[in-house]
């Protein structure tokens, strides 16, 4: 037995894509001043759709296009009844992933007719992997770095597309200062509601893509509750990241290779299962604490200079 | 405007309500039909047994489904029984199975998962029978009328382990399970077993690696797992029990070209027949737990008069009810030799004079450990 340290890498960037996706997709929502955990429940919708797109209409792209549509409608319902019917945002968010997890089994069977899996109902469909060129001859980088799923680079561009929409656009300077300030920005003149909708509407778009690389790229079929809990791993990583794009994927991917070493563990070690179980969920919460201590020490600093 | 969006709010709460409750239509309690009927005197007569056939979901493919067929074929034969589907919130089972009691029910029939609950019940109705299936229970811990049904897993495993180390060319197989359970491991032993006759036998040194997954709907954790194992341990038949999970075990194999076995029923031709027949071509053959058939026969043994209660009944390769499929996608690939060894096993074990190996018979998990080991 010897371990493969360069596969082991690349399979960390593929386990943190859908975590960068979510996390990309809470921190839309999370600038303009709404946390928004229904992006579990938003994933696991547009899983389904996606399969159920590419199945219909026959063709990955169609599927691609349904996933994010599907991203993007489900974001909606719970704008609408968060910003335009004044609900409860928590509240809201639990009804959706609550409704999600039983709702996307009940589309299902209607669908098809299985309870389970669409593995058998649906034709599969994948996202090709990309082999880049010239990349791909480098000896231990062109493993890691080529080969990996279309979406992976999507998200890579994701990550630069959202630092940019956020910190060098009107759009993105009004989300940002809706959330620190909505009172002061309706003041002179933004609609904090439209921009609500907008964040919602990029939240949707990248929480749709996370579903269809689930259901379309890592496996080929939809499963009921596959998302397993990731939207809520990419919704603590850009906690973590304090809202920065590029520290909320770097998070992403130290989840991505904590969850990838407790898969290769289990079969590759003695150790229960359950221990290694646990180990992303545990690394989450170390990581919680020590950012959060970070935070209060340099805040303790800053007030004792000021002092 | 404001009306508007209220109404439009309104309908999509609605909706979300019916998507939550729709998911489960069979939740209900069974009283709607039945409820109104008395319950009759329980007898020992065959017309009267009313059974109720309790399960989390149906829609797996393997386990519940096949229950659901022997509960049809019992149906057909003119036995009044009720399918209920409750769910997976643990606190709500002991209601469901109540309502069913009430229904006039008098046979429950329910999985290990639902053992806790049927033993309390069965001290509160005496005149209730019930069957936990898939249990391996001691006499002292059961009631009168109880009765537990044991698969002997461990030998529809042993002949699919030995078929694996016979295909492997690497040398190394794999068995990945959904989550660690005393029935699991028991899969997982015979698997071994098979693998360290085969090993005995032909003087080769086969190694089995093994991993769970952690949960039983999770098919990307699952693919990579194999993908892993194919990769650092060039493991080349791999064995699923892991339900709904497995089917990342089989998506694995198409990637990289290795063998795949199904479990509890025909996976093979499960896909075969659906939109996806590609994914068949790596399975080679499943091993089979005929839960339906067992029901039948067990209905069948009980309204002969014969006493099965107060103890664990034992149905395994003798009694047909676990095997491996024996298609002609199987007899094309697997060489006659290693199918004439598995069909000579498979009477041995059934006349008696082999003795496989079961997670049963080990003292505790350090034992169960140590037997894994030997083929590590």
């Amino acid at each position: 037995m010897s371990i493969d340290i360069v596969a082991f890498i690349a399979d960390a960037i593929k386990m943190a894509t859908p975590l960068v996706f979510a996390a990309l997709a809470a921190l839309m929502t999370r600038h303009a001043g709404m946390f928004n955990m229904g992006v579990e429940g938003m994933i696991l919708c547009s899983a389904l759709g996606a399969v159920a797109g590419a199945h219909y209409l026959g063709s990955v792209w169609a599927g691609l296009l349904c996933g994010i549509l599907t991203g993007v409608l489900t974001g909606f319902i719970i704008a609408f009844a968060h910003l335009t019917g004044k609900t409860d945002l928590y509240l809201t968010c639990i009804a959706f992933n609550l409704a999600a997890t039983g709702g996307t089994v009940f589309v299902m069977y209607l669908l098809t007719g299985e309870k389970s899996t669409t593995s058998g109902a649906f034709r599969s469909y994948q996202i090709p992997n990309i082999n880049i060129p010239i990349i791909k001859d480098i000896p231990i980088l062109g493993r890691i770095i080529s080969g990996q799923s279309l979406l992976t680079y999507v998200a890579v561009f994701c990550v630069w597309f959202v630092w940019f929409l956020l910190k060098r656009t009107r759009v993105g300077l009004r989300i940002r200062s809706v959330g620190e300030n909505p009172k002061a920005a309706e003041s002179v003149g933004i609609s904090v509601t439209q921009i609500g909708y907008i964040a919602f509407l990029f939240c949707g778009l990248f929480a749709g893509l996370s579903g269809t690389f689930l259901s379309m790229s890592w496996v080929t079929f939809f499963m009921k509750n596959m998302v397993n809990g990731r939207g809520y791993i990419g919704l603590s990583a850009q906690n973590m990241a304090n809202g920065s794009p590029v520290g909320s994927a770097l998070v992403s991917l130290l989840f991505g290779a904590t969850t990838s070493i407790a898969t290769t563990m289990k079969s590759q070690s003695n150790f229960p299962t359950e221990f290694l179980e646990m180990v992303p969920y545990l690394a989450t919460i170390l990581a919680i604490i020590f950012t959060s201590i970070y935070k209060i020490n340099k805040k303790r600093r800053l007030e004792q200079g000021i002092k | 405007m404001k009306k508007l969006s209220k109404f439009i709010l309104a309908m999509l709460l609605g909706v979300s309500l019916a998507a939550c409750g729709g998911s489960k239509p069979a939740e209900e309690p069974a009283t709607t039909d039945d409820g109104k009927e008395t319950t009759e005197p329980t007898t020992e007569a065959a017309s009267d047994l009313k059974i109720a056939y309790i399960v989390g979901h149906l829609g797996d493919k393997s386990f519940a489904d096949s229950g659901q067929r022997g509960i049809e074929t019992l149906t057909g034969e003119g036995y009044d029984c009720k399918t209920i589907e409750v769910g997976d919130d643990a606190s709500k089972y002991k209601d469901q199975i109540n309502d069913a009691i009430d229904a006039g029910y008098n046979l429950i029939l329910a999985s290990s998962t639902y053992f806790d609950v049927c033993h309390e019940l069965s001290e509160e109705y005496p005149e209730v029978k019930f069957i936990i299936f898939d249990d391996s229970k001691s006499p002292e811990e059961l009631n009168d009328n109880e009765a537990v049904i044991f698969y002997a897993q461990n030998e529809g495993s042993y002949l699919v382990g030995y078929m694996a180390a016979a295909m492997s060319k690497n040398g190394t197989v794999a068995v990945n399970y959904g989550m660690a359970n005393p029935v699991i491991f028991d899969f997982v032993t015979g698997y071994v077993n098979g693998v360290l006759d085969y090993n005995a036998e032909n003087g080769t040194d086969v190694k089995v690696v093994s991993a769970a997954v952690g949960s039983w709907s999770d098919p990307a954790t699952m693919k990579t797992i194999c993908l892993d194992q194919f990769r650092n341990n060039n493991a080349d038949v791999f064995y699923q029990v892991a339900g709904g999970s497995g089917d990342g075990l089989f998506e694995a194999c198409v990637e990289n070209g290795s063998w795949a076995i199904g479990v509890d029923s025909d996976q093979y031709q499960a896909y075969k027949d659906s939109e996806n027949p590609e994914k068949a071509d790596v399975i080679l053959t499943s091993m089979l737990k005929e839960v339906g058939n067992s029901f039948v026969s067990f209905i069948h043994s009980i309204d002969k008069g014969e006493d099965v209660w107060k103890k664990t009944t034992t149905l395994g390769l003798a009694q047909d009810s676990v095997g491996y499929v024996n298609n002609d996608y199987f007899k094309a690939n697997v060489p006659t030799e290693v199918q004439d060894a598995m069909a000579q096993a498979a009477a041995d074990i059934k006349a008696g004079k082999k003795d496989v190996k079961s997670y049963f018979d080990f003292a505790d998990d350090n034992e169960f450990n140590d037997y894994l080991a030997q083929a590590q």
